[in-house]
């Protein structure tokens, strides 16, 4: 049976939105530890995410799996997940970026 | 004739006779397979009951007399097919008013096969459908499987 | 989890079922040489066994390898080759060396995407 879960990561998409809007010069300090916080529990469910499809392949591999559309699923899950990873990384850099080149 | 035989994944057992092990992600492609082998050895004995039809000696001074195969499945659950065995039909044979024939008998009745010719030519139509029917769902399910692997493009 | 990456399985998958392709074609060849027994490639029952002894298992003891299985119906003449097998094996062969090579593709394609910088 294809187990059919709707939620790519533990995070709602609330969240996920306000990390990847541009953040507004609200003069307040700090919104950065939040952003960290979440990109951890992100982080971690992105590395869960890929352990699993890697096990369902190595159970194809052997001979041992149920079903194909599972294992597709799975890593589907796993790659979507990872690219929106490597999205908020490269939005990361850019926003690093844009400090450095301000004037002071 | 005693037939027994099954098909099956080859997977490393002792000598012997296989056992039918439906893979489970393979199945639907094993138990077709095990259909058009069924349907092969059906084949074969209408071929052989037909260009035996007429046979008035096939041995021990009786005419050919007709062979039917038996058909069993594994389990009652999900499970391919096989050849149980190949039986003889123990019907009396037909005799025939033919003085002049080498095989005649002192009133001059020849006894022929006990085959049918539409009856054969009635399971050789059915064993090509089932063929058909399992060569049909082989290349459906190889091309579901391949629908599937697209989402990995 | 094993120290051997699912790349590396996936390429020895890979190279199994290459070599499955070539028994199949070995024995459609041989369909009716008296004596031919039939050519499989062994390897998801080794995969299988290390997993299952335990986490780690060392990759480089680990080959795919020919073999004759001796548990097929043999015909009078020796022979023991079915058309309608070997082309099921060679239908499931083909699904299997799809299936390898795109998700093979998938992890190869998340590698580049982590090692491309900004």
């Amino acid at each position: 049976m294809i187990k059919f879960d709707p939620n790519v990561s533990s995070l709602t998409s609330k969240d996920m939105q306000q990390l990847l809007k541009p953040q507004e010069n609200t003069g307040q300090p700090g919104n950065f530890s939040g952003t960290v916080k979440a990109l951890e529990k992100y982080l971690s469910n992105v590395d869960q995410l890929q352990q699993s499809s890697d096990m369902s392949i190595q159970d194809l591999l052997a001979g041992r799996n149920e079903d194909i559309a599972s294992v597709v699923a799975a890593v589907a899950k796993a790659d979507i997940s990872f690219k929106v990873l490597v999205g908020v990384r490269n939005k990361l850099i850019d926003a690093y970026k844009q400090t450095m080149n301000m004037q002071i | 004739m005693i037939f027994v035989y099954r098909p099956g994944v080859g997977k490393t057992e002792p000598a012997g006779v296989e056992k039918m092990k439906v893979d489970n992600v393979f199945g639907p492609i094993d138990i077709a397979v095990s259909g058009l082998r069924s349907q092969n050895k059906q084949m074969e004995i209408v071929s052989s009951n037909i260009a035996n039809a007429r046979t008035t000696n096939a041995g021990k001074g009786e005419p050919y007399r007709r062979l039917e195969a038996v058909f069993k499945s594994d389990s009652d659950e999900i499970a391919g097919v096989e050849l149980e065995r190949i039986t003889r039909d123990m019907g009396d044979f037909s005799r025939v008013l033919d003085p002049g024939h080498p095989e005649a008998d002192e009133n001059g009745y020849v006894q022929m096969p006990n085959v049918s010719i539409p009856i054969e030519m009635m399971t050789l139509t059915q064993a090509t459908r089932a063929y058909q029917a399992n060569a049909a769902v082989l290349r459906r399910y190889q091309q579901m499987v391949e629908t599937t692997l697209e989402l990995l493009r | 989890m094993s120290k051997t990456s699912i790349v590396e399985l996936l390429e020895a998958g890979l190279k199994a079922e290459a070599m499955r392709q070539r028994a199949i074609a070995n024995n459609t060849a041989n369909l009716q040489t008296p004596g031919y027994r039939r050519l499989n490639v062994k390897f998801e029952q080794l995969l299988n066994k290390a997993i299952e002894s335990g986490g780690e298992f060392d990759f480089e003891e680990f080959e795919p390898e020919f073999y004759h299985p001796n548990n097929t119906a043999v015909k009078a003449d020796g022979n023991d080759v079915n058309l309608e097998v070997e082309v099921g094996e060679l239908v499931k062969n083909s699904l299997r060396h799809k299936a390898f090579i795109r998700l093979l593709n998938k992890k190869y394609s998340q590698i580049e995407r982590a090692i491309d910088l900004r």
